[in-house]
């Protein structure tokens, strides 16, 4: 079940099932921000907020479909094949998992997320291009977050 | 022995069962009248039984193929549309993966069969085989795999059509292990991923209520949110009870394979009181596992 493929990169079945459980990480530790974040509010949640609130558990829903499709893939061993590092692209979505649980303000979720989904879109459809473009998009968010740190936990009444 | 025709009770088809394998343990006592062609290895055939009535891979493997019918109510479109494509990937190898467990199960049946005394006729089960696993499908039993199933396959149809050499429980495991070996350790792989799929699923429905909950605070949503906890709490408890199916599943499968290699290791003493003891063991744990499979049902 962990032959290679012959097309290279993201090859076998633990490796796609390993960037499947990175995803599903991600998108744990969104959650659980998601989830501080209703619980500590207080007061009405006004529309647009309730809007952020909805739109990152959509992203979520995201996170865990592509990782389940991946996890498909891996059981039915028919992955496209990838040339980027695979032990790159796992370390480089743990990072952003690390990141989606320490960063501040909840609205800088949103870019580091959406990186996240245009990788996995990319890498299920074993689009070599995508992948790079987003590898640079999460880098650059999980750069920009550093940056502003230390500030969790977040600044709440 | 050929049991009478008509219909019968199970005790009286236990019967003769019971009282052939008591002449056979009685004789081999007595010592050495027992032929090697024809022994009676009870703890074998308890073992084989236990294995061969491991159902949870095949209800998990069900469960997986229709995740999408689950969760479709509580998708959002965009999620909604990755899933749908995933369903179709599920459903393309639902038929393969079920066909490694009726390959193990017919070869426990078959163990069970040239372990014990008695005859009986597992000649239609073979038909189920038949058609065998595609192997040029987008399957997750790859070619290693599809090899192990007809090797499988083959032995098989060999053992029951011929009475396997003078039901010689030896040859069957000595010639079944390596394939058997083969297709337990591509069903838990498969397993596994069923459970982590499983997982995904149950995140992704009770985590809309933990985000949508505490955001409903006006009055007039207090009977929507209350039908909104009681959802959440039924659904909780029946995801946690799956939990468990996943792991017994693995623990069943890990058994099967472990005892069957055990067995392999000790086809020259299989009369030995310590091997004896062992193999009860293993086919002990199978049964404990099926309980707690149909207590967490």
């Amino acid at each position: 079940m962990s032959e290679a493929n012959p097309a290279g990169g993201l090859s076998t079945v633990s490796e796609v099932e390993a960037l499947a459980d990175q995803l599903t990480a991600s998108a744990d530790a969104l959650h659980q921000r998601l989830v501080k974040e209703v619980k500590s509010h207080t007061g009405a949640f006004g529309d647009a907020e309730q809007a952020l609130m909805r739109g990152l558990n959509d992203d979520e829903q995201l996170l865990r479909q592509r990782a389940n499709s991946l996890y498909a893939d891996a059981a039915a061993a028919e992955v496209p094949g990838l040339a980027l590092p695979q032990k790159h692209l796992i370390a480089l979505t743990a990072a952003a998992a690390e990141k989606i649980r320490q960063i501040g303000k909840l609205g800088e979720v949103i870019g580091l997320v959406g990186g996240l989904l245009s990788l996995a879109g990319s890498a299920m459809a074993g689009n070599l291009g995508g992948v790079i473009s987003a590898v640079d998009q999460v880098r650059t968010h999980a750069a920009g977050v550093a940056a502003q740190q230390p500030k969790a936990p977040p600044a709440k009444p | 022995m050929r049991a009478q025709k008509g219909p019968m009770s199970p005790l009286s088809r236990s019967l003769p069962a019971l009282f052939n394998s008591a002449a056979l343990a009685l004789s081999l006592l007595l010592g050495g009248c027992a032929s090697t062609s024809t022994v009676s290895l009870q703890e074998v055939r308890d073992f084989a039984d236990q294995s061969a009535k491991l159902g949870a891979y095949n209800e998990l493997s069900t469960r997986y193929r229709d995740t999408y019918a689950r969760e479709q109510l509580y998708l959002a479109p965009a999620a909604d549309k990755i899933g749908k494509e995933t369903d179709a990937k599920r459903r393309a190898v639902y038929d393969d993966f079920v066909s490694a467990q009726k390959a193990v199960v017919l070869y426990m049946q078959t163990l069970s069969m040239l372990a014990g005394a008695e005859r009986y006729d597992l000649g239609d089960r073979l038909d189920d085989l038949g058609n065998g696993i595609k192997a040029n499908l987008d399957s997750g039993l790859d070619q290693r795999h599809v090899q192990a199933y007809t090797g499988m396959t083959r032995l098989l149809t060999r053992a029951i059509a011929s009475n396997y050499q003078n039901r010689s429980v030896q040859s069957m495991v000595r010639d079944g292990d390596r394939d058997l070996q083969t297709l337990i350790d591509a069903m838990l792989t498969l397993t596994r991923i069923y459970m982590k799929t499983h997982e995904n699923e149950k995140k992704t429905i009770l985590g809309i209520f933990d985000v949508e909950i505490p955001m409903a605070g006006k009055a007039q949503d207090r009977m929507l949110v209350t039908l909104a906890k009681v959802h959440q709490m039924n659904k909780s408890t029946e995801y946690r009870l799956l939990d468990k199916r996943y792991d017994l599943a693995v623990q069943g499968l890990t058994k099967v394979s472990l005892g069957h290699q055990r067995l392999r290791e000790h086809l020259n003493d299989l009369q030995a009181a310590d091997i004896k003891a062992m193999l009860a063991s293993y086919a002990g744990d199978l049964a404990a596992i099926r309980l707690g499979l149909a207590k967490s049902d």
